[in-house]
């Protein structure tokens, strides 16, 4: 195990879901990627780009059409049953909504230790330890551990499922959505732990989320989806300052900003996005792109291509 | 007309427990101009859009409003007949919601549903109010629109349903419109074109309008003036770019912390310690104290008043008592 180098390698990934009377939905249509040790990887795409299907392939908690899902040199597409098992130890999921993914039946010790007790290498004791560890790590205060769900705040909760998701000392943490149901000052206390989790940690993790000054402020890399596609990656800073591709540079104009500038700016996109069951030929955004566009952009999808510095754009005219 | 269009003083609205009465409104003033957007900012529980229901008198039994005045046009509101009540909501003051899937009736194409609101407020009926209807949504960029007519809420995109709820609330050229999170149902490229679409039909239509959201970037991009809020009070309220640049109260100035702005990553987030009261156990002094970095004894103690200490610019906060002089207010 080499502490640098990429932990997780995605090789054209695909997931399709059938939608009846043979239609599909091309919820993944080919995305090549890779997450290095160490690093947090931002994941942003509005509703249905297919970002929450991505992660739960990488979790392999679904199975993917196409493509492999390669962790840590293990090829992860086709494991089964211990081998599976194994895997999936190394790897946790934070969830978004803090009220349906923690069992209300369950104290706090019990949810948090879960993970351990299906481990089966501590007593009872190490186990009760270790949890009180966990809920001090995420802030909470552990002479709560008896208590339910239900007697915590939505962000106290999102809390226990951070310390459960690091209960195991998993190699990578894949956070769908983490603080979309929040409030800004509980979400504000969130992406606080989180960072100092990565820190202290040195944790590899996934962030997912549809709001882009939330992924910027936890991600060293960025990558934006649109209808099953990563249109642009790399280095947060460039990803922001320095969007190459039409439709992060739409996304980044929509976000309202705190400040005198931009106000009253017209939006660069018109309507809804396409429908991911009739993707658009050749390049997936030229049905809105407001660029002038070429011939090829309406006839051939655009290959994710390097610019400069670790920085990718999926565009004919980038 | 010279005063303002609308103005609320010292509203409380409280919902009954058995662990007595919440204050989900407890001491709310606010004016909205002509023409102006008052945008309305705090967490979830804060007593936003208890605010705006109590003003359009729709606060659910057993909640009620318990005080206070709310002068729309020179008229109070609170102790209207209830057939006036109806003429004046839809017709005079409208409001559209967060998610129109739940507004919208699912039984109806939505031209029955614009029609209906025409009808009711004898705007227009039967061929007239299908060409009110047509044109309507044509001005609020939705293409086809007379084929749209037809359409039920489920068969329409969600920015095309708030385009709809949008359409209908402005059908009967009402002077204030309430928008209760107008947008955060919605994608953010999505969220852009109905903002854009609320920011014209407010020009176009010399329209006033609440503004009630969680986000300071819609705050600052779309309004005239901002109230903060926090616990069933307004903490802070004045001109939006001076409230943002250098905001008075603790409670505002830690909120924008939290804010992650784009593109500056040299402003670090911090958090707000602590969490928001238990609004039926609430603390005797500021709602704040006990989690504010400045608090000190008398705060825990008393409740501030509030103090206005730059013109237009008032804070319920010790720290800002006798700098101008007292707001003349409550």
């Amino acid at each position: 195990m080499s502490p640098v180098g990429a932990l997780v390698q995605i090789e054209d990934l695909a997931k399709h879901f059938p939608a009846g009377r043979g239609r599909v939905v091309h919820a993944v249509d080919g995305v090549a990627l890779e997450v290095t040790r160490g690093e947090t990887l931002g994941l942003v795409g509005e509703s249905g780009c297919g970002k929450t299907t991505l992660g739960r392939l990488i979790c392999r908690l679904a199975e993917p059409t196409r493509g492999r899902v390669v962790f840590d040199g293990v090829d992860a597409v086709g494991l089964r049953g211990g081998e599976l098992r194994a895997l999936r130890r190394r790897m946790q999921m934070i969830f978004q909504d803090p009220f349906a993914s923690l069992n209300p039946h369950k104290t706090v010790e019990q949810i948090v230790g879960l993970p351990l007790w299906v481990r089966g290498e501590r007593s009872k004791a190490e186990r009760r330890e270790r949890v009180r560890e966990l809920l001090g790590l995420v802030g909470l205060d552990p002479s709560q551990s008896r208590r339910f769900p239900h007697q915590f705040s939505g962000g106290q909760r999102q809390r226990i499922g951070i310390a459960r998701a690091l209960a195991c000392e998993p190699e990578l943490v894949v956070a769908d959505e983490p603080v979309a149901s929040l409030d800004v000052s509980i979400q504000a206390q969130i992406l606080e732990i989180m960072r100092q989790l990565q820190e202290r940690l040195r944790l590899t993790s996934v962030f997912i989320s549809h709001d882009i000054s939330v992924v910027s402020h936890v991600s060293q890399r960025i990558a934006v989806m649109y209808l099953g596609k990563v249109v642009e990656m790399g280095p947060g800073q460039a990803v922001i300052e320095g969007a190459r591709h039409p439709y992060t540079r739409a996304l980044l104009a929509a976000v309202p900003r705190i400040g005198r500038a931009e106000r009253g700016a017209q939006p660069l996109l018109s309507g809804d996005p396409p429908s991911a069951v009739e993707v658009p030929s050749g390049c997936r955004f030229h049905t809105r792109c407001y660029l002038r566009q070429a011939p090829e952009c309406r006839r051939v999808e655009p290959e994710l291509a390097a610019t400069e510095g670790g920085h990718f754009a999926a565009c004919h005219l980038a | 007309m010279g005063g303002p269009l609308l103005e609320v003083r010292e509203l409380r609205t409280e919902f009954p427990t058995h662990r007595g009465p919440i204050r989900a409104v407890d001491g709310v003033s606010l004016r909205v101009a002509r023409g102006e957007t008052l945008a309305l900012v705090g967490e979830s529980g804060c007593g936003k859009s208890v605010t705006a229901l109590s003003i359009m008198r729709l606060v659910r039994r057993p909640g009620r409003v318990v005080g206070g005045e709310i002068v729309f046009d020179g008229e109070e509101l609170r102790r209207k007949p209830r057939a006036r009540m109806q003429e004046i909501r839809g017709g005079r003051i409208a409001m559209v919601f967060q998610d129109p899937l739940s507004t919208l009736n699912p039984a109806f194409p939505v031209g029955n549903q614009i029609g209906e609101t025409l009808r009711v407020h004898g705007v227009a009926r039967g061929k007239e109010a299908q060409e009110r209807s047509i044109a309507l949504l044509e001005a609020m960029g939705i293409a086809g629109a007379r084929e749209r007519l037809r359409s039920y809420p489920h068969e329409l995109s969600g920015g095309m349903r708030q385009r709809v709820m949008i359409a209908i609330a402005v059908s009967c050229e009402p002077e204030l419109l309430i928008a209760d999170e107008p947008t955060t149902a919605l994608d953010v490229t999505l969220q852009a074109q109905i903002m854009d679409l609320l920011g014209r039909v407010k020009e176009e239509r010399g329209l006033a309008i609440m503004l009630i959201t969680h986000d300071f970037g819609i705050v600052s991009q779309f309004s005239d003036r901002a109230a903060v809020m926090y616990a069933g009070q307004i903490v802070e309220q004045g001109p939006v770019q001076e409230l943002l640049e250098e905001p008075l109260h603790p409670y505002a100035q830690g909120l924008l912390r939290c804010v992650p702005r784009l593109g500056r990553p040299e402003v670090r987030i911090s958090p707000i310690e602590g969490s928001v009261p238990d609004l039926a156990a609430l603390p005797p002094g500021c709602r704040f104290a006990p989690r504010c970095p400045e608090a000190m004894d008398r705060c825990g103690r008393e409740m501030p008043g509030e103090y206005e200490p730059a013109p237009g610019r008032v804070v319920r906060c010790y720290l800002h008592e006798g700098v101008g002089e007292e707001a003349a207010r409550g």
